[in-house]
């Protein structure tokens, strides 16, 4: 009996992890094999100068990147640091999901905070206080296939670009068959490119500056859903959903089918092989918008070690800003041609774009308002089943009602 | 007082009583752990507001999360109920058609039966992802197939996954790839129909379509039965082909396992998404206690005595 104790007490004491060493800060990200390995030096040199302090483990989670973090944070075994685009911050906040850094961030010398883009630190912002930092902000930019333009003989895009311009130009760069099948399209409008950036650029926006009142319905928004729809179901500029969706936009692009594309900052789109584009800020409306992509590195409430991981957070977020284009402050976005420099031919448009570039406001139900804003405004209205005045007016009702309660 | 043997003999069947739930043990815990105690935990979770991501345990509230479903500001439950309802109720009697055609063609006399068998059957044992994934390009508008086809006999193209209309039929379309699965079933209890049944008909002078009524069918029936229980439960928790090929085709893909899904792990409200699996699982047992309640008119068991 006393052999057969010892032997379970052996067994157990060998199941239990061992704590000798530093403590060990999970790190997840979405990043794939590539950006993982590229990653990997720069985790190592933060390991280096903190040896024996903490260690930074990287985790890798190319795919259901979400759903895996929140699976980990619903068994108590959420990462220490994590990244999180822009949209979910306020839902991760309300519920207590992420450390609110406001306090630390304000009191460390070491973050320049005016450095940031303000846009960029809104997105960050959840009832006026931060949660994390960006660590990669991507405006949206104009690429152009220029032998689409010499051949249709319309000149390249400038920024001077107005609405006009630029739907004229979609519309000599659209070719089609006899039958009236297109070869060739002007643009590609489908879920992607945002449809913020119509709606910014003329002066509206989907949500009131409080975040408590959805502004679909708003004369300015309409406006800017009725040019998006007529550039798609009036003109025929851009290809169908099932082509956008079975293709992929980017791929479309690539394929020299699609004349102007409104691209991420960082996207390899200005370098297909065989394929000479250029790089454009988008038209403008009334006024210069455009939409950013933006995410930011975040600290678990769940981490053993809230010190050590606040500084761990520091020196991955200093470690992006270094690698990642485009970083959101100013001091370094100048080296974008440093950081990158296949990017040098688009540094002009996207530090210009970086100027007015805005990102999203999330709201706590942020995945019902994709779905509303994907099912009962874009789909019906680019699909040409409904005017862009009716799809508004039944998306404000539907989210009216969202903010106002749900389970 | 008992002799010796008899001490024996007991001790013996005890101990094989023992073992007996010693050898069902792996089962009974798998069964208690990962199965039994998962659903009465979310039977509790249904009741409860419970958002996995925080610190916050689940808040008692009631029969909210099923009001909810019912009177729900988005109605998804509905949309997705009637996806669901449409495509099954499409899905599964042209599935069992499609196995009991091809099985009764594959029950023919001709050469080479195990190639064709061993065709039809192979994708009922594909995962669905990849299934799905061919038929993504089957169905692609520009370079899909399908869309050949078409424009090769004078026809418009069909924007398969984009257009609303089509995504439901497009999905109909690909689950009819699992033929092979009822097929095989029907393979098997067709040969195991007697012979000289067939033979007595013949001498009675019954052509081909009165022994395929009068005595194929009722024979196949008990098979045909078990298909089609098993295609209720299978069609009304559809979810990976919609998965794979949804994309951004909106609500028209929308079934109720992947809102389930939608509510759980990217609208984070796990009581709610509790709620609608119970309400699923309700819907299926009353459906498949009303086919079981209706079997004895149509189902025909060898051996049975009718009252």
């Amino acid at each position: 009996m006393k052999r057969l104790l010892l032997a379970a007490l052996v067994v157990l004491s060998a199941c239990r992890p061992a704590e000798t060493g530093p403590p060990v800060l999970k790190l997840a990200t979405w990043f794939g094999s590539s950006e993982a390995k590229e990653m990997a030096p720069i985790v190592a040199a933060i390991n280096q100068r903190h040896a024996g302090e903490f260690v930074v483990e990287l985790v890798a989670i190319p795919g259901e990147y979400l759903t895996k973090v929140d699976t980990m944070m619903a068994g108590k075994m959420a990462p220490d640091l994590f990244l999180l685009s822009q949209e979910y911050v306020a839902s991760y906040a309300a519920i207590g999901a992420i450390t609110d850094l406001d306090d630390r961030i304000r009191r460390d010398p070491a973050i320049d905070l005016p450095d940031y883009y303000p846009a960029a630190l809104e997105t960050a912002r959840y009832n006026g206080r931060l949660y994390g930092l960006p660590f990669v902000m991507m405006p949206v930019v104009l690429y152009y296939n220029q032998a689409l333009f010499d051949q249709a003989q319309v000149a390249y895009p400038t920024r001077d670009w107005g609405w006009a311009t630029f739907r004229e130009a979609a519309r000599k760069l659209t070719r089609r068959e006899p039958d009236g099948t297109a070869i060739q399209w002007g643009f590609l409008q489908h879920t992607w490119p945002p449809y913020l950036i119509w709606v910014w650029q003329n002066g509206g926006d989907a949500l009131s500056a409080d975040g408590k009142r959805p502004t679909i319905d708003d004369p300015a928004t309409v406006e800017a859903l009725r040019f998006m729809r007529a550039l798609v179901v009036e003109d025929r500029v851009s290809p169908g959903a099932g082509t956008v969706m079975q293709n992929g936009a980017n791929e479309l692009f690539k394929s020299g089918r699609i004349a102007m594309f409104m691209g991420g900052a960082s996207d390899d789109l200005d370098r297909v092989p065989g394929l000479r584009v250029g790089v454009a800020e988008v038209p403008h409306g009334t006024q210069r918008a455009t939409f950013s992509w933006m995410a930011h590195l975040v600290v678990s409430p769940q981490t053993k070690h809230p010190d050590l991981a606040y500084t761990a957070w520091r020196e991955v977020l200093e470690g992006f800003h270094g690698w990642k284009i485009v970083p959101p402050r100013r001091s370094l976005a100048k080296r974008l041609k440093d950081i990158e420099p296949r990017k040098a031919g688009a540094e002009q448009a996207i530090l210009a774009s970086m100027e007015y570039a805005r990102g999203i406001r999330g709201v706590v139900e942020q995945t019902d308002w994709d779905a509303f804003m994907l099912d009962r405004l874009l789909l019906p209205m680019l699909g040409g089943q409904i005017t862009a005045d009716e799809a508004a007016k039944r998306t404000q009702a539907k989210l009216e009602r969202l903010l106002e309660a749900t389970p | 007082m008992s002799t010796p043997t008899g001490v024996r003999k007991g001790g013996i069947a005890r101990w094989e009583h023992v073992n007996g739930y010693l050898f069902i043990a792996p089962w009974l815990l798998g069964f208690f752990i990962f199965t039994l105690g998962p659903m009465l935990f979310s039977l509790y979770l249904s009741f409860t507001k419970y958002d996995p991501r925080g610190s916050a345990a689940p808040a008692w509230v009631g029969l909210d999360n099923y009001v909810y479903a019912f009177t729900n500001v988005d109605e998804k439950f509905y949309l997705s109920l009637v996806n669901t309802f449409v495509y099954a109720g499409i899905s599964i009697p042209l599935g069992m058609l499609g196995s009991l055609v091809v099985a009764l063609l594959l029950t023919q006399d001709v050469k080479g039966l195990g190639i064709f068998r061993t065709i039809f059957y192979l994708p009922a044992v594909l995962p669905t992802i990849a299934v799905g994934m061919v038929f993504l390009w089957l169905f692609n508008t520009d370079y899909g197939l399908v869309n050949s086809m078409l424009r090769g006999v004078g026809l418009p193209r069909v924007d398969w996954l984009g257009d609303p209309n089509f995504v439901l039929p497009s999905y109909i379309i690909a689950s009819l790839w699992g033929v092979g699965g009822g097929m095989m079933v029907l393979i098997a209890a067709i040969k195991g129909v007697p012979r000289s049944y067939y033979e007595a008909a013949t001498l009675d002078g019954a052509n081909w379509w009165q022994q395929f009524v009068y005595i194929t069918l009722p024979q196949l029936s008990f098979v045909l039965y078990f298909n089609l229980i098993m295609g209720i439960i299978g069609a009304l928790q559809v979810f990976d082909i919609a998965y794979v090929m949804g994309g951004n085709s909106g609500s028209a893909h929308l079934f109720f396992v992947l809102y389930l899904y939608q509510a759980a792990w990217m609208g984070h409200k796990m009581g709610y998404a509790s709620a609608l699996a119970w309400i699923l699982f309700v819907i299926i047992l009353a459906i498949a206690a009303l086919v079981m309640k209706s079997s004895p008119m149509w189902v025909y068991y060898e051996g049975e005595k009718r009252k």
